[in-house]
């Protein structure tokens, strides 16, 4: 692979393998670290990379280098308020955009910002699985070449995680004493 | 946790399954049993608004803007970290590198002239074989031919002193040992062109062509 050829690559993949580290890290410096470790991984194992399977290399890559970061940082500190600040940006302006009535504006938003929460509480291989089905559209084919799982046990999976999503979503509405839906 | 442990069998069951609801992944009469007991159950249709809900939701995640610098710190590393252009390394990219179509190309084209020129190299050495082979019974033969030959002349020798024969018989028998020697040497001749056709000049045929004068030469 040629170096023009790798910088098409890089901007064919670098967003969703940025989305990816940046919901498993909720932090857009980090996110962005990982991304460019992993496409400097890419660039030195070039060789081994085939066109097919490329997008499930790099996810692989950013995912594993991401589990480790997380596992690093849970001898460290806790996610610091900035790290979540700017995660909680993000779903801010989403919500913004995407809600046009202001009688729904306070309930859909602090629903949509709980469910945003409890994605971020979900452990980070359920995030991940839920990531690349739900923002990257991958098929469950995909996904299980990534995970290495079978598509069976990779449909239970993302089935758990969402009712992960659910308990976590009615744990917050108590904490919070969210109105009803 | 208690919210849990305070529900009904029919709730749990219902509540298990209303993920897989949502996104209509459940066999019709499943759906049927799940839809009447959310008719009745206000639990379960609270926790369907949170399936639902979630479902929107994930549907509609926000993708975050990719900071730029990804793209221009990666190309400059690559760039301060060049692909290696060695004529060594490019063919051995061939066969290790990116699936572009022209490389798939090549790579067949290699597979097939490689398949070509082994194919090619064992025809040879089939028809090297044979020829071989041809030679050595050749030879046989004609070593077996000299032999008699030479018994013969070795006979006629030893007697002939002794045997009186007329002029003519004599001319006869000598034109004879002349048209042997003429025979001898187109032999010889034929071996040394196989020789060059096979390319295998053995010592052997060597040895046995400079034992292989025919010419009777005891025969005066």
């Amino acid at each position: 692979m040629t170096e023009d050829e790798f910088v098409l690559l890089v901007r064919k993949h670098q967003d969703q393998v940025y989305w990816h580290a940046f919901y498993l890290l909720k932090n857009s410096e980090d996110a962005k670290d990982m991304t460019q470790e992993t496409f400097i991984k890419a660039w030195q194992h070039r060789t081994k990379l085939r066109q097919k399977t490329v997008r499930a290399w790099l996810l692989k890559c950013v995912q594993n280098l991401c589990f480790n970061l997380l596992k690093r940082q849970k001898f460290q500190v806790e996610i610091s308020d900035e790290d979540d600040e700017t995660f909680e940006m993000l779903l801010h302006k989403n919500t913004h955009k995407s809600i046009p009535t202001p009688d729904e504006i306070s309930i859909k938003k602090e629903i949509k910002q709980l469910v945003h929460r409890a994605i971020g509480e979900l452990p980070p291989e359920m995030r991940s699985i839920v990531i690349m089905r739900e923002l990257d559209e991958m098929s469950y084919k995909e996904i299980a070449k990534v995970t290495k799982q079978s598509v069976n046990t990779l449909k239970s999976t993302i089935f758990r995680a969402r009712k992960k999503l659910r308990e976590i979503l009615n744990r917050l509405m108590e904490e919070t004493d969210e109105p009803e839906i | 946790m208690n919210r849990k442990s305070k529900l009904h069998k029919t709730c749990l069951d219902c509540q298990n399954l209303l993920e897989e609801y949502v996104v209509g992944e459940l066999d019709s009469s499943t759906e049927s049993k799940i839809v009447s007991h959310l008719k009745t159950c206000d639990i379960c249709q609270h926790e369907l608004r949170l399936a639902q809900a979630i479902n929107t939701e994930l549907s509609d995640l926000p993708k975050p803007q990719t900071p730029s610098e990804i793209l221009t710190e990666v190309t400059a590393y690559v760039q301060s970290h060049p692909a290696k252009r060695g004529w060594l390394h490019r063919f051995l990219n061939i066969f290790t590198s990116w699936d572009h179509p022209r490389t798939v190309i090549l790579r067949f084209s290699m597979l097939a002239c490689l398949v070509g020129i082994i194919l090619f190299g064992v025809h040879l050495n089939h028809q090297k074989v044979i020829a071989e082979q041809a030679m050595n019974d050749f030879n046989y033969a004609v070593s077996k031919i000299q032999y008699a030959f030479n018994k013969t002349g070795m006979g006629v020798n030893d007697s002939f002193a002794s045997l009186k024969i007329d002029e003519a018989s004599r001319r006869a028998f000598q034109s004879t040992t002349m048209a042997t020697s003429n025979v001898a040497t187109a032999i010889d001749r034929s071996l040394g062109i196989l020789d060059k056709l096979t390319g295998n000049v053995s010592n052997s045929h060597n040895s046995q062509n400079s034992d292989s004068n025919l010419q009777p030469t005891s025969i005066q």
